[in-house]
């Protein structure tokens, strides 16, 4: 049972994302010291304007060691001004897949369909209106555990009015981020000439890079439609009703801030400007039935992950050009790793991202989530005629729209004990020859197969096959693109003639599968029995031995220029910001190593932990953790015990969760002055989240303790309790409490210790006697 | 020919058309057809019929420009600025010229002025307003109850922000006075147009208690509200030249300050600063539009290094800035008297964002239309500094501000570049219990003034629904 199961419902759309990347520096230790919880070195001696000043210079892009300043780039981000609204735009429901599988694609026949889908803030307190879901991001890569703060969903008419409003404070995180979205054909690029994928380079290195959300509303939280007639929804509903509510899972890809790097660049060097520049990019996604005890924040199903050692796996370009057989020539390809081990930074990714597969054995259906598995063949127009943006430039999404074409691909079963032992259970269509078979269906592929035909040599028959094997992704053997070329070890190696084994796999069941719902959690030091939630499957059900679990913390130390001469220096970071690239990997502390083990863990938890046989299914295994360190912890979840290194040793096959332990300092609040307000918690945000400060100034106690603006403030200053989880149904949480999970708290980014909040709350109190 | 002597020739064209008008009519009369000319190619896209400018304008293309915003604006201000009619508040006397003057030589009450405001709308009592034609100042402070039976304006009771004290009556919307090169206070007046009035009436929240039971707010299409921001014109030799302004005789009341005694004076103001908002369609949904305008006199260009006096289009010398400040003085430029600077003392403002650059050519535009009705007329100075609005770009868009910052130096002085935005401060306007959002008015916030703001109310009873 799953979002793959009978029915859903799907759309697809455009997505706007406008978080402040500022907030993503203070985690740098020269922009705030998470020690002191201050700012660092770098700012700590500038005045606020020196400071706002500093948050626009440019430096070098990591990875882009570029004197010249060519791949420089704002400190602050692409988007200094952001407001973190995440919304979708146009985005419209394509399909409605019955219950029975019969797919609807016709208005004519489901009034919902063309209808408008969206996501929303929470349910407003004042009764005007949602506002907007939030994307926030808590761990310091800004990468693996990016949230999206979601108050609700909507679908609405083409006048815009509301057909189905719910609400439910809930978040979405980042799954299985895939850098290989969208793949180009190789052209000459004299600044990266040894790219080997080198799509359309894209604004801020955005192109290519796609992910995966989903979130849950509960079944307590549904309604019925205000004035829609459509069956596929009123029936949805129903089934979500009789179980644990809708899951809502889309993809995120193509996405692109809407000023270009070098505009951005001259429009930060006037400081008269800080224009908001929001993320652009599609989406593709399911609305379906959430069964009870299922993962919320994934899907459930048997997780398919790119293997290693990876093969070789190639694509065709559309324009007809040949493949160039030549070795080094022929483009993209992604390298294998010498060791099969994912060392610091690990083997570049393939063109295959996850995928999960649900066993419909009643329907005699493999429904197989491919949304984030395979690449699209070129960037969106980035300058197309669509729609406007606010700079009045067009967000182009016109481009033809093609899959990568990696040649005819299967799902196959593989025999868990002898690898050469396989059985193929179905094509995989994924939209190579048909768009719209990937975009309208949400990316779904539902396989059909026939249970008692022959498991081949891996079972009696094929069902057997599956229950007992291991899938796979595939090429067809004998494919003119992947079936020849995946029998090479290395490039230089030759390309057989004729494959006489079937080929080998681009994607594999990762047959013990973890899966936590608590992506990212805040508490406070000094909390103790804290837990982490996580559950085990094997090939989708219960685990049948023990799972051991390696627990692995890796601290907030991205960003910080490391090399063998650090020794002595204390969170050194680029003396020279137009040579020294922000880095993200090796560190320097306390004139420690560069590859950690003496950045003090935030948290205290044992490094493994063993799981007993069939535990974590139904109800989750927790772990218990204590807090150790005020700053942020990512913890990797692994299934075994290789170190790997700093920064982020893998992107989609790993298990994260990030963890933010507040200080516990309080503040002397007997008689306090303003000066101390705005220096211990208001001018972080007023010079890192300028966003805010445009809606109540927070540089003068005036505004923040005045007539008008201290109600907001005091309003939406939530408390984030210290359990680090939302509260549960049946906790009855303060208002506070509700607050800091709800798409209104202040400060959205949520970095602002309780005693910090505590400090503005009695200064408002002192000032007005509110 | 470049674009000054082009002005020059219009404007040499315009004076001499009006001198041959004032010979042979003896009285001014507008020419709507030499308007029209002068107008044209500018890109202001105000019909100068009478007619049409004194009619303020309607919704806006479903994928409006910031120059139609501007537009907008600009027309908005013509039809505001109109005399209105006699004993018909709210309604322009479109028969007449954009500028006209009693035999006392006060200005016409333009049709902003004779709006309501909330002293009228707001008892501490709680009661139920007057009808939207009747008058009515409940609140006096003793020292200006004399000069207000005279029949004078009182500015005082319309400061848009309320504070924990009298002097913030003098405060901008987030805090702090502004004095001017002449050494008086900044006042500020707010009214609104019927539609707001009657939406008030018919929600009945005129009151708390009758606020608590709104279940929301949402101001009618065509809703209007406005704030003005006045000088003293004292007669000192550091008072701005009044010939250039347009002037209002008003009972000024002034709290004590650094040891200056309150007072209230009937005292001549001129008008340097004006904030519209309307709410009408626009980006196909109806939303709020801010409008913000400045007497040019105000401050310097932005970024402006050039002395006053040398920049054409803004003679100088400032209301609110001492050109010394460029040569010998060393100033603190927009220091607030929370940053040490005595109240008295002038604050020396710069502007931090600059007007709207769609917005520049129009007001050149603005200026030679002003003329057509006179050589005389103050409006010339005025200009458009920035139009506010937010654009949906798609369905399920939560909207964004377009420009995202805006300022105008005398009401927001305070402000950083990053910080100054109307819609997104007033987005947090709730109605005074802060049960539901105000639908970005901070109207419904100034019901029941609360009786520590103004000590003078004790004659008044103020009622249970205002006691909380």
């Amino acid at each position: 049972m799953s979002i793959l199961n009978y029915p859903r419902i799907n759309f697809s759309g455009v997505i706007s994302c406008n978080p402040c990347t500022t907030n993503n520096d203070d985690v740098m230790p020269t922009v705030v010291n998470r020690e002191t919880d201050d700012f660092g070195k770098d700012l700590a001696d500038k005045d606020d304007k020196e400071a706002l000043e500093y948050m626009r210079t440019t430096e070098v892009m990591q990875n882009f060691d570029d004197p010249a300043g060519k791949n420089d780039f704002p400190l602050s981000g692409w988007n200094l001004a952001g407001d973190h609204k995440t919304s979708f735009l146009n985005t419209r429901i394509t399909s409605v897949i019955n219950e029975d599988g019969s797919q609807v694609t016709s208005a004519s026949d489901d009034s919902i369909i063309g209808k408008y889908f969206n996501i929303t803030g929470s349910d407003n307190p004042d009764k005007s209106g949602a506002g907007s879901a939030v994307m926030v991001d808590l761990d310091h890569t800004g990468l693996v555990t990016t949230q999206i703060f979601v108050g609700g969903i909507q679908f609405m008419d083409s006048d815009g009015s509301d057909i189905l409003q719910l609400f439910h404070d809930t978040r979405a995180y980042q799954n299985w981020l895939n850098f290989q979205s969208t793949v180009a054909k190789a052209e000459p690029n004299p600044d990266n000439p040894k790219d080997p994928l080198n799509p359309y380079s894209g604004e801020q290195n955005f192109a290519s890079i796609g992910c995966v959300m989903q979130f849950v509303i509960p079944a307590s939280a549904l309604s019925e439609p205000s004035s829609s007639t459509s069956p596929g929804l009123k029936n949805l509903l129903t089934q979500a009703k009789a179980s644990a509510g809708l899951v809502i899972r889309f993809r995120i890809m193509e996405t692109e801030p809407s000023i270009t790097d070098t505009a951005l660049k001259e429009v930060y060097k006037d400081s008269g400007q800080w224009p908001p520049n929001p993320a652009y990019g599609y989406t593709v996604g399911t609305i379906g039935v959430h069964y009870a005890n299922e993962p919320e924040t994934e899907t459930f199903g048997r997780k398919l992950i790119t293997n290693y050692p990876r093969p070789y796996t190639y694509w065709k370009p559309s324009d007809g050009t040949p493949l160039q057989l030549t070795p080094g020539t022929e483009l993209p390809y992604a390298p294998n790793s010498s060791t099969g081990a994912p060392t610091v930074g690990g083997p570049a990714p393939t063109l295959i991202g996850n995928a999960v597969a649900l066993v419909q054995t009643d329907n005699k259906v493999i429904s197989l989530d491919t949304v984030e598995s395979f690449a699209k063949e070129g960037f969106r127009n980035p300058t197309g005629p669509s729609v406007t943006n606010q700079q009045n430039n067009l967000i182009g999404f016109d481009k033809k729209q093609n899959r990568a074409d990696i040649g005819a691909l299967e799902l196959a079963v593989v025999d868990p004990d002898d690898s050469t032992k396989s059985v193929s259970v179905g094509d995989i269509d994924y939209g190579l020859n048909h768009y719209g078979t990937y975009e309208n269906f949400g990316g779904i592929v539902d396989i059909s197969f026939n249970p008692q035909a022959s498991g081949g040599s891996v079972a009696s028959t094929l069902l057997e096959a599956i229950q007992r094997g291991n899938l796979v992704i595939r090429a067809k053997q004998n494919d003119p693109v992947n079936g020849y070329r995946d029998q090479q070890d290395k490039p230089s190696d030759p390309i057989p003639s004729v494959q006489d084994k079937p080929s080998r796999p681009l994607a594999q069941e990762d047959v013990i599968r973890v899966v936590t719902d608590d992506r990212a959690m805040y508490t406070i030091l000094g909390q103790t029995d804290l837990s982490l939630d996580v559950k085990v499957y094997e090939r989708g059900g219960p685990t049948t031995k023990p799972v051991t679990l390696y627990l692995k913390e890796y601290k907030n130390i991205i960003q910080i220029k490391g090399d063998s001469t650090c020794a002595g220096k204390i969170n050194e970071f680029r003396t020279n910001q137009t040579t020294e690239p922000r880095h993200l990997g090796d560190y320097c502390i306390d004139g420690g190593s560069q590859t950690g083990g003496n950045v003090d863990d935030r948290l205290k938890m044992d490094s493994s932990v063993t799981i007993p046989a069939g535990e974590g299914y139904t109800a989750p295994y927790s772990i218990s953790f204590d807090t150790a360190k005020m700053g942020v912890a990512l913890i990797n979840i692994q299934l075994d015990d290789i170190e790997q290194g700093q920064g982020v040793p893998a992107w989609a096959g790993n298990n994260y969760s990030s963890i933010r332990v507040f200080d516990d300092k309080g503040y002397d609040t007997s008689s306090i002055k303003w000066d101390d307000v705005y220096a211990h918690a208001l001018r972080y945000y007023n010079i890192l989240f300028p966003a805010m400060t445009k809606i109540i100034p927070l540089d003068a106690a005036s505004s923040v303790a005045g007539e008008y603006a201290s109600s907001p403030i005091l309003e939406r200053l939530g408390d984030p309790g210290a359990t680090g989880k939302p509260p549960k149904p049946g906790d009855n949480p303060t208002d506070e409490v509700k607050m800091f999970w709800s798409t209104y708290n202040m400060p959205i980014t949520r970095t602002m210790s309780p005693g910090k909040v505590n400090l503005i709350k009695d200064f408002i109190k002192q000032e007005t006697g509110k | 020919m470049n674009k000054n002597n082009i002005i020059m020739k219009k404007l040499t064209a315009v004076v001499l058309f009006a001198a041959v008008f004032v010979l042979t009519n003896c009285k001014p009369k507008y020419d709507e057809a030499e308007a029209k000319k002068i107008i044209k190619q500018d890109g202001l896209s105000i019909n100068p019929v009478r007619a049409q400018m004194c009619q303020p304008p309607g919704d806006l293309p479903d994928t409006p420009t910031q120059t139609d915003m501007d537009n907008w604006a600009l027309q908005l201000f013509a039809a505001l600025i109109w005399p209105n009619t006699k004993g018909d508040r709210g309604v322009p006397d479109c028969n007449n010229a954009i500028i006209g003057q009693r035999s006392d030589g006060q200005y016409l009450p333009v049709v902003w002025e004779t709006w309501k405001g909330p002293n009228e709308m707001f008892w501490p009592d709680g009661k139920k307003p007057a009808s939207w034609a009747d008058n009515g100042n409940p609140s006096l402070p003793p020292l200006c109850e004399a000069a207000v039976q005279e029949g004078k304006t009182l500015i005082y009771l319309d400061a848009k922000a309320a504070g924990v004290a009298p002097v913030d009556r003098y405060n901008q919307a987030v805090g702090y006075s502004v004095t001017a090169q002449n050494k008086t206070i900044i006042h500020y007046s707010i009214t609104f147009d019927k539609n707001v009035y009657d939406y008030i009436m018919k929600t009945k929240g005129w009151n708390i208690e009758n606020q608590k039971k709104m279940s929301a707010a949402n101001f009618p299409h065509g809703s209007m509200e406005m704030k003005a921001s006045w000088v003293v014109l004292n007669g000192s030799s550091a008072s701005p030249d009044k010939s250039r302004f347009f002037t209002r005789e008003s009972v000024v009341y002034t709290p004590e300050l650094d040891d200056v005694p309150a007072s209230c004076k009937v005292q001549n103001l001129g008008l340097i600063g004006l904030h519209f908002i309307r709410k009408v369609k626009a980006n196909g949904r109806d939303q709020w539009i801010w409008a913000t305008y400045e007497h040019v006199d105000n401050v310097p260009p932005w970024k402006s290094t050039t002395e006053p006096g040398k920049d054409p289009n803004h003679a100088g010398p400032y209301t609110l800035f001492n050109k010394d400040c460029y040569t010998t003085k060393d100033c603190k430029y927009n220091q607030s008297t929370e940053d040490g600077r005595p109240a008295y003392d002038p604050t020396e403002v710069i502007r931090v964002i600059d007007i709207g650059a769609e917005a520049k050519p129009l007001n050149v535009a603005w200026k030679e239309l002003m003329l057509a009705f006179g050589k005389d007329n103050p409006w010339q100075y005025y200009e458009l500094v920035e139009t506010q609005w937010t654009r949906y770009i798609a369905v399920g868009d939560p909207g964004t501000i377009e420009p995202p910052s805006s300022a105008n130096t005398t009401m927001e002085t305070y402000l950083k570049e990053q910080d100054s935005s109307c819609v997104a401060c007033h987005q947090t306007a709730k109605t005074k219990m802060r049960a539901i959002g105000a639908d970005y008015s901070f109207m419904f916030a100034q019901a029941c003034p609360d009786p520590k703001d103004f000590p003078w109310n004790n004659r008044w009873p103020v009622s249970a629904s205002c006691k909380e």
